[in-house]
């Protein structure tokens, strides 16, 4: 299935989680902006969250 | 900007009344606990500060209560002590998650029998003869103020939820959205309605927006942390993060039979110290032998770290019951297996990643590409493999170059026809390779394959098998 990945278009698995999304997107050459998880309301989100077709995260800092 | 809309919405409305005040209803949301017994005695503190502050709070559950820790899920009664814990804190309501299905439907019957809270979920059913206690929604009634609360399960794009398709035998699932719609009459029933969700955060903004006739949405499944609450329209869309992180508290104004005010915010329960009493009974609950229980024997010393590795991939390809495993080098985190007992400590102490299996059909090109290309995200070492052989050249720096691969019998893999083969969530996702099929989600982990493989076999020796040759351009121990 086709996610987003800091905007990125990522092909993954099936039944995915948002880390084997960045780890998908890593391994195609991405580079992650931080080490924490966020959907696309700017809210964190967990590593082993679902990820669903179309569905868009994004890696940042932490927010202060 | 959603704090921002409730922030103003509060004010614009009136600052809320003190707490307690009649008309005023107090609702805490938690979701996704995961089994998170260790953290429960800190949640069960913090709630005893909420009803301190609201003896008349209300506690419900968006859904997946179990499956995240051995001690839970594995207990002689299948996740009783999430349940028996539940109890203790004084859950008032919860609704299904995925994972409620994970045991089947006898444990889970059993399970809403033994919970004194309410189980409700307006888009799944089963037969009155299966006898599963589920009810649509509930009503409650605290402070004079009449809370409704629908529940709503998601369902993925084969019309089940993200469960085994066995596991939902005997269910019957609708759309949520639609059956939502169905409960509208619910509004003029409540002074606040609240819909208790386990869609994910995303489909809870889209429930919002079908809904705006709902207070809240106390919602799960995608473990987002929301910080108090997002405002799509006027509706709350709350969650707490995952396994008892935060609890998210809810506050509602009622005047005149509709919500006057509301507000939301997240409570973090790690600042919070333990219950004596809830740690007691989660220390009974861990004093289970279950870790130390033997499910299997090691006939032979396995002196080679392919020989685990061979063992890990065998029980993956019976679980999956496909063509050929690949296991990583890296998915196993020892070197030799003595002779003697092996235990489910055993099994996490081999494998303590959690990675789920994942299916692909791959032609025989496709899989010498991922064999060749495994070794570039594993600096460890060629994977171990089952239902095949090969030979390979690793150059110093890891990249490997296929010389042959074969079937058990000995007979050439065909480099252009398809094979079912499984692999860890871990390798699908970090092994850049050509593959025309995405793969999918056996939804199992590799542990628990591992874990009914050994069971099963109840003997395995594995001490001289050996189905991968690896010729070293340097040799391993060269400097």
């Amino acid at each position: 299935m086709k996610v987003y990945v800091d905007n990125k278009e990522i092909e993954v698995f099936d039944g995915a989680r948002a880390a084997d999304a960045v780890r998908a997107y890593v391994a195609g050459g991405g580079e992650k902006g931080g080490t924490v998880l966020y959907d696309a309301y700017g809210n964190e989100i967990a590593g082993d969250s679902p990820m669903k077709a179309g569905r868009k995260i994004f890696t940042r800092n932490p927010k202060k | 900007m959603g704090t921002l809309r409730q922030i103003c919405c509060a004010l614009a409305l009136g600052a809320l009344a003190p707490l307690g005040w009649a008309g005023q209803v107090t609702v805490l949301g938690i979701n996704d606990m995961h089994a998170s017994i260790d953290n429960m005695p800190k949640l069960a503190t913090l709630v005893k500060q909420e009803r301190a502050r609201d003896p008349q709070a209300l506690l419900f559950s968006a859904g997946d209560n179990r499956t995240g820790n051995p001690f839970n899920d594995m207990y002689p009664k299948p996740s009783w002590p999430m349940v028996a814990l539940m109890n203790r804190i004084g859950f008032n309501l919860s609704t299904l998650g995925n994972h409620s299905f994970d045991a089947g439907m006898d444990a889970m019957r059993e399970l809403i029998m033994g919970a004194e809270f309410r189980v409700v979920c307006a888009n799944v059913s089963a037969a009155d003869k299966d006898r599963i206690l589920l009810q649509p929604y509930r009503i409650f009634e605290r402070n004079g103020v009449k809370v409704g609360v629908l529940g709503l399960l998601q369902l993925g794009p084969n019309g089940i939820p993200d469960i085994l398709p066995e596991q939902g035998e005997g269910f019957t699932f609708r759309d949520p959205f639609a059956v939502a719609q169905e409960y509208r009459w619910l509004r003029d029933q409540c002074d606040v309605l609240i819909f208790l969700t386990h869609l994910g955060f995303e489909d809870d903004v889209e429930l919002a927006r079908q809904c705006p006739w709902v207070d809240a949405i106390i919602g799960g499944h995608t473990h987002t942390k929301v910080d108090g609450a997002h405002m799509e329209g006027n509706v709350m869309v709350t969650q707490a993060g995952c396994r008892c992180g935060y609890l998210t508290r809810l506050v509602f104004d009622v005047q005149e039979g509709r919500v006057a005010a509301k507000e939301a915010k997240l409570l973090p329960v790690a600042d919070c110290a333990a219950d004596p009493e809830a740690q007691e009974m989660v220390d009974q609950f861990k004093d289970d032998p279950y870790l130390q229980e033997q499910i299997a024997v090691n006939a032979a010393d396995i002196t080679e770290r392919e020989g685990v590795g061979c063992l890990f991939a065998d029980a993956q390809r019976e679980k999956a019951g496909c063509d050929i495993a690949v296991a990583n080098f890296g998915s196993i985190r020892v070197d030799t297996l003595p002779a003697g007992p092996l235990r489910m400590s055993d099994v996490f102490r081999i494998d303590p990643f959690g990675n789920d299996m994942v299916l692909f059909r791959l032609t025989g090109e496709e899989l010498a590409d991922l064999i060749t290309n495994i070794s570039l995200i594993d600096h460890h070492g060629m994977p171990s493999v089952s239902g095949m052989g090969y030979t390979a050249k690793l150059d110093r720096n890891n990249k490997a170059s296929l010389v042959e691969m074969h079937h058990e019998d000995g007979s050439p893999i065909d480099p252009a026809k398809t094979y079912t083969v499984v692999t860890s969530s871990f390798v699908a996702s970090s092994t850049q390779f050509k593959h025309a099929d995405p793969g999918r989600s056996l939804k199992v982990k590799c542990c628990d394959a591992f874990a009914d493989f050994l069971k099963k076999r109840g003997t395995v020796d594995y001490s001289t098998v050996r189905r991968a040759k690896v010729i070293r351009e340097v040799p391993r121990d060269h400097h």
